[in-house]
């Protein structure tokens, strides 16, 4: 890593600052011209094309727009795996609209880039001025039209043969099984099997980065657990650790271990809800019903402790704001050992099943394409590359426990079906550890300036939280989700005022590979394939 | 014997305090003894259909599962096509991008139809600038919660089959004229 930062800083010099040890900060291209034109483009590519053969920047997490006095400022997140260093790259693009495509370096650039381009109006562009005319003037007559879109037009080419001439584009979804209000996808299809694929997403897109911008840290908590759908504890875990950073919070012990034990329970309960949903989609009803008798049991919990079987309202800055129930760990132990004891017989049976194997075995995707399009957590894992935030930068006790990283090898569906099913395993075993070493003392610290009212019985009113002095300056934190690694970028001005405020989603670079995985294969598998990427809907429009 | 109002409501005499709107009377004037017979037997099988992907459609699958009222609407009816369902559950948020698709399984749904909107996102948009469901289509029954409980959920479609059972359908009240 010390080799990697030299050169970093031997080649950009002070333009490149890095304070902690595993991330830095690198701003290129201060004085962007517009218009945009090809040399400077060719320019820029080239510097992103040296990041990712010289310095091995292999991934490109994300990419987000920041607006600061009339100029938009690009930060691209890239990510050196082999000594896991996470590099911003933030690039000023001036008063111009149009900004050069790193597609064909990183494949994920692809989802993120037409991602701001309808929500900042930005666009992309090779720097022909001709070109960047046509965009303009194309966008002025766009009219928003709240229609349903027609299927793409297949063309014959001059001799078609006769499976061609078969070919024609189909319409699956938005809500019809298994996309579920995710996404809708035409297929190009002969009879049975798929040689092309569109992705439409968006349907759950409820400006929630606009609206964070304007709340005060505690309603922060609470719209962080609306989030996700499939789980809120790591969102609003995300948001609490952010500030805990800046502010330099310290979280005493027992909050730290009961912290654990909730995201390993949210890491089991989403695991669990992708086990009852891909064996709904192939028709194992009777695994589902088991499934979701299981997740009865993670939700009965749930509300043990909370009182709510989802969005608890349960961390604050500085800790929990609830103590756990008398007995509340016993029952946890118990039902830890019951669900690992059914998993391991229906996951048998599931495995045995012939039926179940030739289902699933479609839809591979090798390692080196899934870090190409900036997968993240069992998903990748599934393709064989061993990366887990958990072992590589850990957290709260993650160090102390013993627990494995199961991997997957091609990347199949049924990889990724065993690759969740072990982690259930897994999460279980790091509850049982830290439930039977749970540290006494204090749950929550609150000799900090966001110390919570409900914990300390004070008066709401009496608090201003505009006043509320958090450290400005811009930080990108993450945390290993159930699905993926969430990210949070967050830019602080004076005076409170948050500027820039992004999410970074994996369901976006996992649904971003759907169209390449299906090339190729036949249309069922396609469906079961999409189950089992685990599309949360929520976080990827956002 | 007990008056119509009464019949229809399941909060009884705060429909004589406050006088019914005009289209309850309506609705259940037209209602003949094959027409009563049909709305009973349907009451006992309603086919939902589920829109959106929120987290309160999580607690809407729950109600397929084993929970403590008993397995409240079976397995089987979640996974029918739209074309045989009477009842849509909307969840979550509603977009513009979202909202043609909403009104296209709508239409396609068997008559007569009921609309379930779960949740606050359904209901008003909730903390989100984004578009309520009474503006897409007439909504029988609200569930308020975010997330609603599984209790309330139970007790929106205990409430449902008692409009069913009563013949009292938003959509066809909306459409017929004022007596």
């Amino acid at each position: 890593m010390i080799n990697l930062r030299d050169a970093l800083f031997k080649k950009f010099g002070t333009q490149f600052k890095s304070s902690i040890q595993d991330y830095g900060v690198l701003t290129i291209f201060k004085d962007f011209e517009f218009p945009l034109n090809e040399d400077r483009s060719d320019d820029f590519i080239s510097h992103f094309l040296d990041f990712r053969e010289c310095f091995n920047f292999h991934m490109l997490l994300d990419i987000s727009c920041e607006k600061l006095k009339g100029r938009s400022l690009l930060h691209y997140q890239l990510l050196n795996l082999e000594v896991h260093f996470g590099l911003r790259v933030t690039v000023d693009i001036g008063e111009s609209c149009f900004f050069p495509s790193v597609e064909a370096i990183w494949k994920s650039a692809r989802a993120l880039e037409d991602e701001l381009t309808s929500r900042c109006d930005l666009f992309k562009s090779t720097g022909k001025s001709t070109e960047q005319k046509k965009i303009l003037r194309r966008e002025k007559n766009e009219e928003s039209s709240h229609k349903i879109q027609g299927v793409p037009r297949y063309d014959l080419p001059l001799n078609p043969s006769a499976s061609q001439k078969r070919r024609n584009w189909r319409r699956f979804g938005p809500f019809s099984s298994p996309f579920n209000g995710r996404a809708r996808v035409d297929y190009l299809l002969d009879e049975d099997h798929v040689f092309d694929a569109q992705v439409t997403t968006g349907f759950a897109y409820r400006g929630f980065e606009d609206k964070g911008k304007k709340l005060d840290p505690f309603a922060m908590t609470l719209f962080f657990e609306r989030l996700c759908q499939r789980d809120s504890v790591f969102a609003p875990l995300l948001w609490v650790e952010t500030i805990e950073k800046k502010m330099a919070i310290e979280v005493p012990e027992k909050a730290r271990a009961l912290r654990m034990v909730w995201m390993e329970l949210a890491r089991v309960e989403g695991h669990l809800q992708f086990l009852k949903e891909l064996s709904e989609e192939l028709g194992f009803y009777v695994e589902a019903s088991t499934f979701s008798e299981l997740l009865e049991q993670v939700f009965h919990l749930y509300n043990l402790y909370s009182g709510k079987s989802q969005n608890f309202s349960l961390f604050t800055f500085g800790g929990m704001r609830l103590h756990a129930p008398l007995g509340w760990g016993t029952e946890c132990l118990e039902i830890a050992k019951y669900i690992h004891k059914v998993l391991d017989q229906t996951g048998l049976n599931l495995m045995r099943s012939p039926s179940w194997m030739e289902s699933t075995r479609g839809c591979p995707l090798s390692a080196g394409a899934a870090l190409d399009y900036g997968f993240s957590g069992p998903n990748l894992r599934a393709c064989g590359v061993n990366y887990d935030a958990r072992k590589v930068k850990p957290s709260y006790f993650y160090k102390d426990v013993d627990f494995e990283v199961p991997l997957g090898i091609d990347g199949t569906t049924y990889d990724r079906f065993l690759v969740r099913l072990e982690e259930v395993k897994q999460s279980l075993r790091i509850i049982n550890q830290v439930l039977d070493h749970l540290p006494a003392g204090e749950l929550v610290n609150s000799e900090h300036s966001l110390s919570d009212p409900l914990v300390e019985g004070k008066a709401i009113e009496n608090i201003d939280y505009r006043k509320s002095p958090i450290i400005e300056g811009h930080t990108y934190t993450t945390i290993e989700a159930s699905e993926g690694e969430i990210g949070l970028s967050l830019n602080i001005l004076e005076g409170g005022h948050v500027n820039h405020f992004h999410i970074r989603s994996p369901s976006l670079a996992h649904i971003s590979a759907f169209p390449s995985m299906t090339r190729g294969q036949e249309l069922s598998c396609t469906l079961v394939a999409f189950s089992s990427l685990s599309i949360d809907s929520w976080e990827m429009d956002r | 014997m007990k008056s119509r109002e009464d019949l229809v409501s399941p909060r009884g005499g705060h429909w004589e305090k406050n006088p019914s709107p005009s289209w309850i009377g309506a609705s259940f004037k037209s209602q003949s003894l094959f027409s009563m017979l049909k709305s009973w037997s349907r009451s006992d099988v309603l086919v939902p259909f589920v829109l959106g992907s929120s987290c309160c459609a999580r607690e809407i699958e729950r109600l397929s599962g084993p929970n403590p009222q008993g397995t409240l609407v079976r397995e089987e009816f979640f996974s029918q096509p739209v074309e045989d369902c009477d009842v849509l559950f909307v969840s979550g948020i509603i977009n513009a991008a979202v909202k043609p698709y909403m009104l296209e399984k709508y239409e396609a749904m068997m008559k007569p139809r009921y609309v379930v909107a779960i949740g606050a996102c359904a209901a008003s948009g909730a903390v989100f600038d984004t578009i309520a469901a009474d503006e897409l289509f007439p909504v029988d029954v609200y569930v308020p919660g975010c997330p609603p409980t599984i209790e309330s959920l139970v007790q929106a479609i205990e409430l449902l089959r008692h409009r069913v059972r009563k013949g009292a359908s938003k959509e066809v009240m909306l459409q017929e004229p004022k007596a």
